[in-house]
């Protein structure tokens, strides 16, 4: 997660947007505020899944699991762990199209 | 609250189309509050609502909500254009429920308490009583102490929003009766509770511990303690019984054991983690949705299984390479869903941010 925040950090500018969805919604709500306690610097919008039905459109079956979505709404890139410097240069090609 | 939450910008690029869906009920005329399907998918919306940024073009909506179902059962189909952007749907709701009224009477129409067994479950308030059921088809048997009852079942379709008058004959039973009295016990000496006692095939509507009283006759009868319909421990009552029956069976644990290929997967339940990874044994019973999962791989079945666990079950997953649902060169489907540490509540949805670049996470805390 840190990872994620510093790459939507550097390129929130240029039009990236980082949403992360809490698969156990409510139940991880005390867990969630200590997370952002420990990272004050996470800016990310965090959504509460109340309904399994978005997991299991998408095919969630543990986490975490990353999608990046092109501008056209089309999934491009599907990964369990994701990698800073490997999100930051897909990122990069995908707002340059 | 987080306050930097709360800076958070949406980005604004909506289609022109809107939706407000409404639903009443046919008893009270009120809202129930249903989810929205929309275009055949779930949605985190409920009635009275208005969905916004629709694209132009026909879409379906139906409405699902418990004890409730569309008076049509087809989707609502509406059609958005430029000049017809906003659309306006009221859908009625019957509520698919109805009442049974059950009085076991003895000769002289008199009450006499019984015990309900519907569908061979005895979790259900004594008779005389009123029962709120959904719509259907349901066997009903009922107990008594002392008493024989006439019929001894009964077969009856439950009607949208009708009562039925059911009513049994009660006959006491001549003679003493004999005392039954069962306490379960587990390899380490502690009580089991809450098994269900059944008696000669039937639900007697006792649960360990129980003690009750049975009528003398010349048949011989099987007691037995369930859980659901997993007989756990059986007992011969002989014909001609006196006095107390002491039964105190020794039940052993029910295990659910888990295990997938390749190992070392994290184990859901009921959509939980449980902290556990496979393989790994349980004690479980009852109705759970079980699912094993990790990063590049899928269960065969999306999101797991419904297991019915009433008996020692071990269950062996072949997790395939990939994953299910949406993949790499599909659309993103849209969803809405509750922002956390914004004040007042707020949601947000996937179809905002058209046009830019997103990650989207799944992700939970541990």
């Amino acid at each position: 997660m840190p990872g994620l925040n510093t790459v939507y950090s550097e390129l929130q500018n240029q039009g990236f947007r980082f949403l992360a969805v809490n698969i156990l919604g409510e139940a991880d709500e005390s867990n969630i505020e200590t997370m952002l306690e420990e990272h004050p610097e996470y800016n990310f919008p965090i959504l509460l899944d109340h309904s399994p039905w978005i997991r299991d459109t998408y095919g969630v079956i543990a986490a975490p699991v990353n999608l990046l979505i092109d501008k056209t709404g089309v999934i491009r890139y599907r990964e369990g762990v994701i990698e800073e410097d490997a999100l930051r240069s897909w990122v990069e090609e995908l707002i340059s199209e | 609250m987080i306050p930097m939450l709360q800076s958070c910008t949406i980005e604004e690029d909506p289609w022109p189309g809107s939706l407000t869906i409404t639903a009443i009920t046919d008893i009270d005329g009120t809202d129930p509050g249903a989810e929205v399907i929309l275009d055949g998918r779930g949605t985190a919306y409920h009635t009275p609502c208005t969905i916004t940024d629709l694209e132009p073009g026909e879409h379906t909506v139906a409405l699902v909500v418990a004890d409730y179902s569309m008076a049509d059962t087809n989707a609502y189909t509406v059609y958005l254009d430029s000049d017809n952007s906003h659309a306006e749907v009221e859908i009625l709701m019957l509520h698919n429920r109805g009442v049974m009224n059950i009085n076991p009477v003895n000769a002289d129409g008199e009450s006499v308490t019984a015990r309900v067994i519907l569908d061979l479950e005895s979790s259900y308030p004594p008779a005389p009583c009123e029962l709120d059921v959904p719509t259907g088809q349901y066997l009903i048997h009922l107990a008594a102490d002392g008493y024989t009852v006439a019929p001894e079942s009964l077969e009856v379709d439950v009607i949208h929003n009708e009562m039925q008058e059911l009513e049994f004959l009660m006959t006491p039973v001549a003679g003493d009766s004999y005392q039954v009295e069962i306490n379960a016990y587990d390899e380490e000496g502690n009580s089991v509770e809450g098994l269900e006692v059944w008696l000669d095939g039937l639900p007697y509507g006792y649960n360990t511990p129980a003690e009750f009283s049975v009528a003398p006759d010349d048949e011989d009868h099987l007691l037995e303690l369930r859980i659901g319909y997993s007989v756990r421990a059986e007992h011969l009552v002989l014909a001609g019984q006196q006095g107390t029956v002491l039964w105190e069976p020794v039940i052993s644990e029910i295990k659910l054991e888990i295990m997938s290929i390749p190992g070392g997967m994290p184990i859901f339940i009921d959509e939980q983690v449980t902290g556990f990874n496979t393989p790994y044994e349980m004690s479980l019973t009852g109705s759970h949705f079980v699912s094993v999962g990790s990063n590049g791989f899928a269960t065969p079945l999306p999101g797991g299984w419904q297991l019915d666990i009433t008996d020692d079950t071990q269950i062996e997953i072949t997790l395939e390479a990939g994953t299910d649902g949406i993949q790499v060169g599909d659309v993103a489907t849209d969803f809405m869903l509750p922002l956390y540490g914004v004040d007042p509540a707020g949601n947000m949805s996937l179809q905002q941010f058209r046009g830019r670049v997103v990650l989207l996470n799944f992700w939970f805390y541990n």
